[in-house]
């Protein structure tokens, strides 16, 4: 029996099921300041305003791979913007490297539409694969960003080095792009071609940030949480370290 | 004018039709609508200073208000005195008998005092209920009333009332020249003459033919018949009068009143006024039938069917006025009035000749077109438009002319300019990117060796460079080691060419190789690999027999898993003859990872090391001895500073690391010069290039944000 | 908790297959874990037919709706219907798909990679004049200082750059800040994934 992989397992729903119901006692949500997410939110706005389009980049990252996870949160965006941004005359496209990625864009888009009354408005290549290389995504979603009357970039999933490329057609184009990726190599590129770059766990509280539900907040102080604990067991175990090599 | 006014003027025929919907209450109708401009532009009525409490334009006093006025010893010219507060100045038209109303409105007058004129109205109003229901469309404005009237269903002329009811208010508008609408009028036609108006020979000379019906024929025997409710209401009008005008004749119950058989011959006597020949001709010419274009509901109805059978008893009509009694005066405000329609449904001011055609005598006198005696009134035809045309002014109209012009740009698809790339910029990419093709194909054209590898002679490679060296000289022929290529087409060629040395390393020391991949572009890169890299230097290397291809592994890290646990599974690659690769000699002593002599993974990402880390790896040890398989990575460079943690634990999870083409180069620099070398030079000048590419523009970035904030605290 | 109704067989399905992943996992069940990773196994690959799938309807709805561009629409589906068809016909491992990857796929994913790194260094070079903080500062100065130290540069080594300050900042200074993102970017992993399987992340359209 793997004990410390159910310890982290029962840590942390037990942690998001309790700061749920301490989050509905609390009227305020208590998230710290990240700029992209406010700027994300502007551009929405103005995207559903201007009648133009929001691109989603969910990434290339296989469902069965943990990088899964990464694409999974590009997803629950998604799932906020669409239902924010779905009745605009041009709605949100999702993209995506993987083939099940853009079946799951589909569904997510489909069931927002449905949420909203808009299922005869639903189109099937809303959520599309651009590409099944991690670089033919990357030119294919170029082409859409340069035709489709993006407005504003958003990649949340799980990219590499690729990502440059997408974020330097925003940039040609002159339009925000707001990226974050799980990979260290993505968020590298990023740093240095995004307009907002998200950087380590950032990409996980983008739902929050969209107001997806009391769930995803809890997740966030969970997750801040269990980082101190890991942050505080790092520190006692070099200094630990440190002691017995004193010792020796 | 006013409700009652306007019911009244409904033609005869019309009314004989009513029963059909006699007993059909008007619908309800909607409280808010516009107030036709004609509405208030038509002063006579004094329902409307009355109900509507809109001041009426200043007419002359008629003759029959004076005549009632003298009666009363009042002067012609005194106006009655003020009883409805909300008008801020009674009708000098208005006449006497609608002033108890105004003044039961007011509540100045007891309810007693008020039953008669009173009634006189519900017998006005009830005369019109059986048509009132037909008036969808032209009884909008009579919401305006306020008058709670009970629900209506479908009226006589169902889903056409609502044109129908347009078309006789055009009638009314539109005068005796007007000619009727052909199309529009040939089936009322044949209900004019299934109602009996397609004979008028059967009137009295100088009387229209429908009073002529109503007077000289009672109702039960009459064919067609006055009906019941008709006659009740002259009855009950009758009454009314005679209450009210105490010096007229008394008539009998049952028979139409004096006053209204006089007007046949006053309006005979009448220049404008249509006689009953004109009257003739003219319902002959209106109510020709055609079956042919008759509604077949309509067709089915016969005089008889349209007429109801006379009651036993009469019941009291319900009195809208009851009810109405209760309610306010609809005050059009100021911003309401300003949007009456002009000249829509209802007929605006009469010209001076159809005023002229006002009754002479009896409650009525002074009023146009009250009782529809003249052929004007089947004169039908379409309003000229139903649409409101507004009376604006000018900052009303720059109001409406700002707001459509909002609406107009919110909804416009204006064509998003393309912001181009500021020109120096395009300038500036491109020149860098011309340098730095230049500096990398130069060197490759000129296949010099300027560039010193990275190790010097006599000096030993990394440690990690030196794990893979020593794991890679242990190898036997016998042994057999798993090459998984997890790298992208576009990276081939760093990858491929750190991993030249390392392969050919093995292939030197007789090892054979499995190949495969976890990518799907994996089966071509695993053949492009050997083809490009080691044909050269091991033409008798040969597929099948030294090395095998075995394919994509799907399923990422889940796929990984599924190798470690069971590769044979993973795996189940079948030759041209059907047999399972694994039966090949290379492989046949293979049954799980640890039994390959070492696995070496090609890779340009991070995370895909580690999920051969964290997946693979630990299947590598072996539980009994604790002998483990050595996992060796070459990878992209991007990929070093994450893989080094792995190389450094204790117990290493990687057991040698050969990144980039530095890498290559170190590993080259112990066996033998591939690949590595031969891109050197070019590796270092495309080098350069960048370092120098990222100094100046850092430093033009540095300067020029340091510069602005100069300048801005400058202007601070 | 909101309990979706609209998609509850997929639901059912999505939640059931999770937990008992995570379970056979925490528990050690091999047997059951191993099966059902043979069936992921399968499905993966067979979401890449869909993948496949879905590129040539975009791509064909492009073409039949006359977009701008489509060109390039009918050069991939064409390209992809012989691409497919010599390779089922042929094999994978004949010369002609062997062709293809050869001369067409790996030289357009090269050039590809080549326009990024022309692209990489025109970003990094302009980061400073687009924002100038203590983070771009240190990007910039630590990229340069890699480069260096990562070859010969005019075909001299730098011996401290190259042998010292390079290794140390590779392995040390990135080794270090990249375990810390990747232990917050595990965590954000675990939460997603327990998001998902208490059912508050729906991606598959519940």
């Amino acid at each position: 029996m793997n004990l410390a992989m159910l310890v982290v397992v029962l840590y942390f729903v037990g942690a998001m099921i309790a700061f749920s119901i301490l989050s509905r006692r609390q009227k305020e949500r208590n998230l710290r300041d990240i700029p992209a997410f406010y700027r994300l939110q502007g551009a929405l706005e103005l995207a559903v305003e201007d009648g133009t389009r929001l691109h989603v980049a969910i990434g290339r990252s296989d469902i069965t791979s943990p990088q899964s996870a990464a694409a999974l949160a590009g997803l629950s965006m998604l799932r906020r913007i669409a239902t924010v941004a779905s009745e605009s005359d041009n709605p949100p496209v999702a993209t995506a490297g993987d083939g099940v990625l853009a079946i799951l864009a589909q569904d997510t888009l489909r069931a927002a539409y449905q949420q909203l009354g808009l299922f005869g408005a639903f189109e099937n290549d809303l959520g599309r694969v651009t590409g099944l290389t991690p670089f033919s995504y990357a030119a294919g979603t170029i082409h859409l960003v340069r035709d489709e009357e993006v407005s504003a970039n958003l990649l949340a999933g799980s990219f590499g080095i690729e990502a440059a490329l997408i974020a330097n057609a925003g940039e040609r184009r002159q339009i925000l792009t707001l990226a974050g990726s799980d990979t260290l190599t993505g968020q590298a590129v990023l740093f240095a071609t995004a307009h907002e770059p998200l950087i380590g766990e950032e990409l996980f509280a983008g739902a929050a940030y969209l107001g997806a539900g009391p769930l995803h907040d809890a997740s966030l102080h969970a997750q801040d949480l269990a980082r101190w604990l890991v942050a505080a067991g790092l520190v006692a175990g070099a200094l630990f370290g440190l002691f017995l090599g004193f010792l020796t | 004018m006013g409700s009652a006014t306007n019911d009244n003027d409904l033609p005869d025929w019309l009314k004989e039709l009513g029963p059909s919907g006699a007993g059909e209450a008007p619908a309800p109708q909607p409280a808010d609508e516009g107030q036709p401009d004609w509405l208030s532009a038509e002063p006579p009525a004094a329902a409307d200073s009355g109900v509507f409490g809109v001041e009426p334009e200043e007419e002359a006093v008629p003759d029959w208000l004076a005549d009632i006025r003298q009666a009363e010893g009042r002067a012609p010219d005194e106006a009655p005195p003020v009883l409805v507060p909300p008008s801020p100045e009674p009708s000098e038209e208005s006449p006497g008998w609608l002033e108890p109303i105004r003044t039961r409105e007011s509540g100045s007058l007891p309810a007693e005092d008020l039953e008669a004129p009173g009634d006189f109205m519900d017998r006005i109003q009830g005369m019109k209920g059986g048509e009132a229901g037909e008036e969808d469309a032209s009884a909008d404005w009579l919401s305006g009333l306020g008058q709670p009237q009970p629900p209506a269903e479908s009226g006589l002329f169902g889903e056409e009332s609502g044109s129908l009811a347009a078309d006789w208010l055009s009638g009314l508008q539109g005068g005796p020249a007007r000619e009727p609408a052909a199309e529009s009028l040939d089936w009322l036609q044949d209900v004019g003459k299934s109602i009996g108006l397609g004979a008028p020979d059967e009137a009295q000379p100088g009387a229209p033919a429908w009073l002529g019906d109503a007077e000289d024929q009672p109702p039960a025997e009459a064919a067609p018949p006055v009906p019941d409710w008709a006659a009740q209401a002259a009855e009950q009008a009758g009454q009314a009068v005679a209450e009210e005008f105490p010096g007229l004749p008394g008539e009998p119950a049952g028979t139409v009143p004096s006053w209204l058989a006089d007007i046949a011959p006053t309006e005979g006597e009448s220049e404008s006024a249509t006689s009953a020949a004109d009257y003739k001709e003219a319902a002959s010419e209106v109510f020709k039938i055609d079956t042919g274009e008759l509604p077949d509901w309509l067709a089915q109805i016969s005089p008889e069917d349209a007429l109801p059978a006379p009651p036993e008893e009469e019941a009291p009509r319900p009195s809208p006025f009851d009810v109405a009694g209760e309610l306010a005066p609809a005050d059009l405000p100021d911003w309401l009035q300003a949007m009456r329609p002009v000249a829509t449904v209802g007929p605006t001011e009469l010209p001076e000749e159809d005023r002229s055609e006002a009754e002479r005598v009896g409650p009525l006198a002074g009023l146009a077109g009250v009782l529809p005696a003249e052929p004007e009134i089947v004169q039908f035809g379409r309003p000229p438009s139903m649409a409101a045309g507004l009376q604006l002014n000018e900052t009303q109209r720059g109001y409406a002319l700002r707001l459509g012009e909002m609406v107009a740009a919110e909804t416009a698809q204006q064509a998003r300019p393309r912001p181009p790339l500021a020109l120096p910029q395009r300038f500036v990419r491109a020149a860098l990117a011309l340098i730095l093709i230049l500096a990398v194909a130069v060197p490759q054209l000129l296949r010099g060796k300027y560039t010193s590898l990275p190790q010097a002679a006599g000096t030993r490679p990394p440690a990690e460079i030196q794990a893979v060296l020593d794991v890679a000289a242990g190898l036997t022929p016998e042994d057999t080691v798993l090459v998984a290529l997890d790298y992208q087409p576009g990276l081939a060629g760093e990858v491929e060419t750190a991993a030249a040395g390392v392969i050919d390393h093995m292939i030197i020391r007789g090892a054979r190789l499995a190949l495969f991949s976890t990518l799907p572009t994996g089966l071509g890169q695993a053949e492009h690999f050997m083809a490009t890299t080691q044909r050269a230097e091991h033409p008798d290397y040969l597929r099948g027999r030294d090395y095998y291809n075995l394919g994509y592994l799907s399923g990422g890290a889940a796929g990984l898993l599924q190798l470690a646990t069971d590769p044979r599974a993973a795996l189940p690659v079948a030759l041209p003859d059907g047999s399972s690769v694994w039966s090949q000699p290379a492989l046949a002593a293979i049954f799980r990872l640890r039994d390959f002599a070492a696995l070496l993974v090609l890779t340009d990402d991070p995370d895909s090391a580690r999920a051969w880390v964290e997946q693979v790896q630990p299947s590598l040890v072996d539980p009994i001895s604790g002998q483990t398989t050595p996992l060796l990575v070459v990878a992209s460079a991007q990929a070093e500073p994450l893989l080094y943690p792995y190389w450094q634990n204790e117990p290493a999870q990687i057991n040698g690391l050969v990144a980039g083409l530095r890498g290559g180069a170190f590993y080259e620099a112990n066996i033998r010069e591939l690949r590595a070398r031969r891109y050197w030079d070019a590796y270092s000048a495309g080098l350069t290039v960048a370092v120098a590419t990222l100094l100046v523009g850092a430093a033009l970035g540095l300067s020029r944000n340091l510069l602005v904030r100069r300048r801005a605290g400058g202007a601070a | 908790m909101k309990f979706p109704v609209r998609a509850p067989v997929s639901t059912l399905v999505a939640l059931g297959g999770g937990w008992l992943i995570l379970l056979a996992y925490i528990f050690g069940l091999e047997g059951l874990r191993a099966t059902i990773l043979g069936w992921v196994v399968l499905v993966s690959a067979a979401g890449l037919l869909l993948g496949v799938l879905n590129l040539a309807a975009v791509h064909f709805g492009k073409l039949r709706g006359g977009a701008r561009n489509a060109l390039y629409s009918f050069l991939l589906i064409v390209s992809m219907f012989v691409t497919f068809v010599v390779t089922a016909w042929l094999g994978p491992e004949h010369a002609a798909p062997q062709w293809v990857f050869d001369y067409l796929l790996l030289p357009v994913e090269a050039s590809l990679v080549a326009v990024m790194a022309v692209t990489l260094t025109f970003a990094a070079a302009r980061l400073l004049s687009r924002r100038v903080d203590l983070f771009a500062i240190l990007f910039v100065a630590f990229a340069i200082l890699t480069l260096m130290g990562s070859g010969p540069l005019l075909g001299i080594n730098l011996p401290i750059v190259s042998d010292l300050l390079r290794p140390w900042l590779a392995q040390v200074l990135a080794g270090a800040g990249a375990r810390g993102i990747l232990i917050g970017v595990s965590l954000g992993t675990i939460t997603t994934g327990l998001r998902v399987l208490l059912a508050a992340d729906q991606p598959y359209g519940g």
